[in-house]
């Protein structure tokens, strides 16, 4: 499936959880139907290296998660930026738009 | 901040790990529960929109420990659960656990053990408060390298009054002095020490005080003094009523007045005074006085820096003091220097040498412990071999490489550890037998080795180092397996595994060889004493030593006693001769004075000759069995109204007279007049057996007196009863006089020969231990290889081959391995000749019987490690071998 599909370059995941959660508080299983949605299935994640993901994020104290009750009324642990995510989110997107101009750049000329 | 939230984490995840672990698995069975229903949703049968879900959440098991670390207990977590499965995995195999502790505890209880020395001589501080501002100061000359801690009673009080830096400044000095105690007088060591000795140091008394300023301002007034601990507690029994009493020394009467704390010994760190008198009191102790004379460096005098001042400040200062002192009095202290050392050994060139040889044992003993950590390695390879296929399975079910290195690390430091601390244990057991074997001197000379936090630390971090030096490559070896490879049943560890395995075993057989040849090279030079060259015949012959002085004999008195004992002595059963000696030779000290022959202008300072003096009387060179090699003995006839004369040896002969008859030529001797030499005596050693040739005038003890001396009496009977009689002989002329230091010539060489006897010791038995662990090193890697060949030695056997053939064949692959090892053992052997040689007597670093025999032992036992597992390899049934294929 999708063997087309880009892998995500080594540190991006943390960069498209955070967008993600921008959006809104979250469950792991529906970060994971954002960023697919978002990206209009472009991009292949598997789903399962979102967790430890998640949890790095957590432990850098840029997200916070709690135990909610779902959609169809199921427990589920929900996902929020803290502040200090959106900040961060902030210094992701400066750093990844000035990359990707940089290396468009390069490939154009090139 | 940060921290302290991940700190809280983990320490939840460690406590409630099952909380932790069901929430994680709660929370993706959620995820894989809502893919499921969207496949549905999408048309999916339910089994198959289950699966896909599962599919696409990827490999669980690996994300499971990604996500254990991150949100779980990390490596606290992961440290308890290795060392857990560590230690279950150590109880499975009994037999390789013991192999390696046993080389690990010994070889780390040897580091302990001359670790322990280092630390007792050269590191571990005198207990006073703040030992780190206390110095001794050595006195030398600007020009001289020569520096000692010694220094004249007026230069002391002057330094210490007119000094800017040290906050106290006190000397100390010790003697022999006699106590007596119950009816029985005995010789016993003491400091003399400045009034201010105990507060400079900051030493308060167990019990009682210490000495005031004033008990030490005027001299033979305050007979007080201070007894050491253990003093108190052997002599007196530790009876407090003791405090205020008055205890007969010299036969004076002085008054105790405290008792020292039980960890303090005084200045020095072997030599330990029974109690301290004030320096004051010295005409009472010694004869003559040693507080007047500013050229009477007698004192060993040491300070306190005050708080602020670093060690080159006071240098500074206290040199330029120094140099005014220079100007005041040129005679004897023109171009005085000082310098500061950190206190303890008396002298800084007793001190280099105790590095060097404390040095050398330390090199020996991390030689053995790297043979012991080799078979650690060799064993960890191996069983990281035979758990190949536990290692693969683990890595299939998505453990990572460095997660299987670490916890393979935590078992080989685990093994180190559970080493270090039987390594301390035995430490322990050979500290105790080292305390006993220490040489009978006449000093009180304590070596207090313990076990304190510097070797315990030494230790702990030496396990450290080797757990992982010698850990981590088995480890990341076994954890760089190929799974698939593996899994199918494939035992061999590669080619690769069974070389480096090989090599190690190469450099342990070439390691202990080396030991070997050095411990075989001391023994025999301990086997060669008289090769030693002490020029005299230890063998048939006791001694005894009298301390006039102590006794308040004047010359007059003493000179009768010493003639009327040596003849009574010869009288006596048994006796073939017997003469007086001021100071034995090859004992610890010497004393030198100026000579230079007649008819030469008198040599400046600095080349002026330099000869040992000794006191002798007649008979004394037959009775030590040291030939005359020209002229004659002293004699009846040699009297204090007679001429002057002297014996010389062979050395000042020859410097002096080269290619003359030295009999009958004179010399200027000291503040003597003009000498006649009237006998040559033969060669020997005189301070220790490693001096190079030095040289010697005897005066006779008529002439130039001594208030104490040593009667050395040569025998034919038995030794003890020899010196029960002479014994005797001296209760009959004096009941009062103690007699001490009675012992065989022997023994009084085995003070000299004590390094060379702790070398002999050291090497000896750390080159067993070396051999054994080389041996259980050879058999490992064989019993090992059998057990990889199994199979193909089923096979050779199917095809025909006999019992012997293949225990021939697995024999000659020990011994190639052996043969290689001896090779590179023999070539660092003679590569190390040169350094060995210095520490030999009478022996050839390239001793060709010494090399002989260590190869046919060594080539003996590594045949008969060899042999077991050949033996195994011969009954080697070709059904089942193959059957098992």
């Amino acid at each position: 499936m999708g063997k087309q599909k880009p892998e995500l370059p080594q540190g991006t995941l943390d960069m498209l959880v955070l967008k993600a959660l921008s959006l809104g508080q979250m469950h792991g299983y529906g970060v994971g139907q954002r960023i697919a949605q978002l990206a209009e299935d472009m991009l292949k994640v598997e789903e399962g290296t979102l967790y430890p993901a998640l949890y790095r994020i957590e432990q850098r104290g840029w997200i916070k998660s709690e135990w909610g009750v779902s959609e169809n009324n199921r427990r589920a642990r929900y996902y929020k930026l803290t502040r200090a995510g959106r900040k961060q989110l902030g210094v992701e997107e400066a750093k990844w738009s000035h990359l990707s101009m940089a290396v468009g750049k390069v490939l154009r000329t090139a | 901040m940060g921290w302290l939230r991940k700190l809280r984490m983990r320490w939840r995840a460690l406590r409630h790990g099952e909380e932790v672990h069901g929430e994680i698995a709660e929370e993706w069975q959620f995820h894989i529960d809502l893919r499921t229903e969207e496949n549905i949703r999408r048309g999916m049968t339910p089994e198959a929109a289950r699966r896909s879900a599962e599919q696409h959440f990827g490999n669980a098991g690996y994300m499971k420990d990604v996500s254990w670390d991150v949100r779980g207990g990390g490596i606290f977590e992961t440290l308890w659960q290795d060392v857990r499965f560590g230690a279950r995995q150590l109880r499975r195999s009994p037999g390789f656990t013991f192999v390696a502790l046993l080389s690990l505890g010994l070889g780390i209880g040897g580091n302990a053990v001359i670790f322990s020395l280092i630390s007792t001589i050269l590191l571990r501080p005198l207990p006073i408060s703040h030992p780190e501002q206390v110095f001794a100061i050595h006195q030398g000359k600007e020009k001289d390298a020569s520096y000692s801690q010694s220094m004249s009673y007026p230069n002391y009080k002057d330094i210490r009054d007119r000094n800017a830096v040290l906050s106290g400044m006190a000397v100390y000095r010790f003697d022999p002095m006699s106590l007596s105690h119950n009816g029985s007088n005995e010789r016993v060591w003491g400091y003399l020490v400045s009034g201010n000795y105990f507060e400079v140091l900051g030493v308060q008394a167990f019990l009682g005080r210490t000495f005031t300023a004033d008990e030490d301002r005027t001299p033979n007034s305050h007979p007080v003094a201070v007894l050491s601990y253990g003093c108190w507690q052997r002599r007196f029994a530790g009876e407090p009523g003791i405090l205020g009493t008055p205890m007969q020394i010299n036969g004076h009467s002085f008054t105790a007045i405290g008792v020292a704390p039980p960890g303090f010994t005084g200045t020095e760190s072997v030599f330990t005074p029974e109690f301290w008198v004030p320096s004051m009191m010295q005409e009472w102790i010694e004869a003559g006085s040693g507080l007047e004379g500013r050229g009477n460096g007698q004192w060993l005098p040491f300070g306190r820096l005050k708080p602020g001042i670093n060690l080159e400040q006071a240098r500074v200062q206290l040199n330029t003091v120094a140099r005014q002192l220079g100007q005041e009095y040129p005679n004897t202290d023109e171009g005085m220097s000082l310098r500061l050392t950190p206190p303890g050994l008396v002298d800084p060139n007793l001190r280099s040498a105790v590095i060097a040889f404390s040095g050398a044992l330390m090199l020996t003993v991390l030689l053995v412990l790297l043979i012991a950590c080799t078979n650690l390695a060799s064993l960890l390879l191996a069983r990281a071999t035979q758990r190949r296929k536990e290692i693969a399975v683990r890595m299939a079910i998505g453990a990572t490489r460095a997660r299987l290195a670490w916890q393979l690390l935590t078992e080989s430091v685990m093994l180190s550890m559970i080493g270090a601390a039987l390594g301390l244990a035995i430490g322990q057991a050979l500290i105790l037998v080292a305390r006993a074997s220490l040489p009978r001197t006449d000093f009180a000379l304590t070596l207090d080795l313990r076990m304190d936090w510097r070797v315990v630390s030494f230790v702990v971090a030496l396990a450290v180092v080797t757990g992982i030096g010698f850990g981590l490559v088995p480890a990341l070896q076994a954890s760089r397996s190929d799974v698939v490879f593996a899994l199918k049943e494939d035992k061999s560890g590669g080619p690769r595994r069974a070389w480096l395995r090989r090599g190690l075993v190469v450099m342990q057989v070439a390691l202990s060889f080396v030991l070997l040849i050095t411990a075989g090279l001391t023994v025999r030079s301990l086997e060669h004493t008289d090769a030693l060259g002490p020029g005299f015949d230890p063998n048939n012959a006791v001694t005894i030593s009298v301390d006039l002085g102590l006794q308040g004999y004047d010359e007059k008195k003493g000179e009768s006693f010493y003639q009327q004992l040596a003849e009574h002595v010869r009288a006596l059963p048994g006796v073939k001769s017997a003469g007086w000696i001021a100071r034995l030779p090859l004992a610890l000290d010497v004393s030198t004075t100026d000579v230079y022959p007649e008819g030469q202008a008198e040599p400046r300072a600095e080349e002026m000759p330099s000869a040992i003096y000794e006191s002798a009387g007649p008979d004394y060179f037959p009775a030590m069995s040291i030939p005359m090699v020209g002229g004659r003995d002293f004699a009846a006839s040699d009297t204090a109204k007679s001429p002057g004369v002297v014996i010389v040896n062979e050395t000042l002969a020859q410097r002096f007279w080269p290619g003359q008859n030295p009999v009958g030529k004179r010399l200027h001797s000291g503040n003597a007049n003009v000498l006649e030499v009237v006998g040559v005596a033969k060669n020997g050693k005189y301070q220790s057996l490693g001096e190079i040739p030095a040289l010697v005038v005897y005066y006779p003890l008529t002439q130039v007196y001594a208030t104490s001396a040593a009667l050395v009496i040569r025998t034919s009977v038995d030794p003890e009863a020899e010196i029960s009689s002479v014994r005797g002989e001296v209760q009959k002329l004096d009941p009062q006089l103690p007699i001490y230091d009675a012992k065989t010539l022997k023994e009084h060489m085995r003070l000299a020969l004590f390094p060379l006897h702790v070398g002999a010791v050291v090497a000896g038995s750390f080159a067993l231990l070396a051999m054994v662990l080389a041996a259980i090193g050879v058999y490992g890697v064989m019993a090992y290889s059998v057990g990889q060949r199994t199979h193909e030695i089923g096979i050779r056997m199917a095809l025909g081959a006999r019992a012997g053939d293949v225990g021939k064949m697995v024999l000659k692959q020990g011994v190639i391995i052996t043969a290689i090892g001896m090779v590179f053992g023999l070539l660092c052997a003679i590569g190390l000749s040169g350094v060995v040689a210095s520490m030999l007597y009478g022996v050839r670093a390239t001793d060709p019987l010494t090399f002989l025999f260590i190869t046919l032992l060594l080539s003996a036992v590594a045949l008969a490690a060899c042999s077991i597992p050949a033996w195994r390899a011969t009954k080697v049934d070709p059904v089942i071998a193959i059957r098992s294929l």
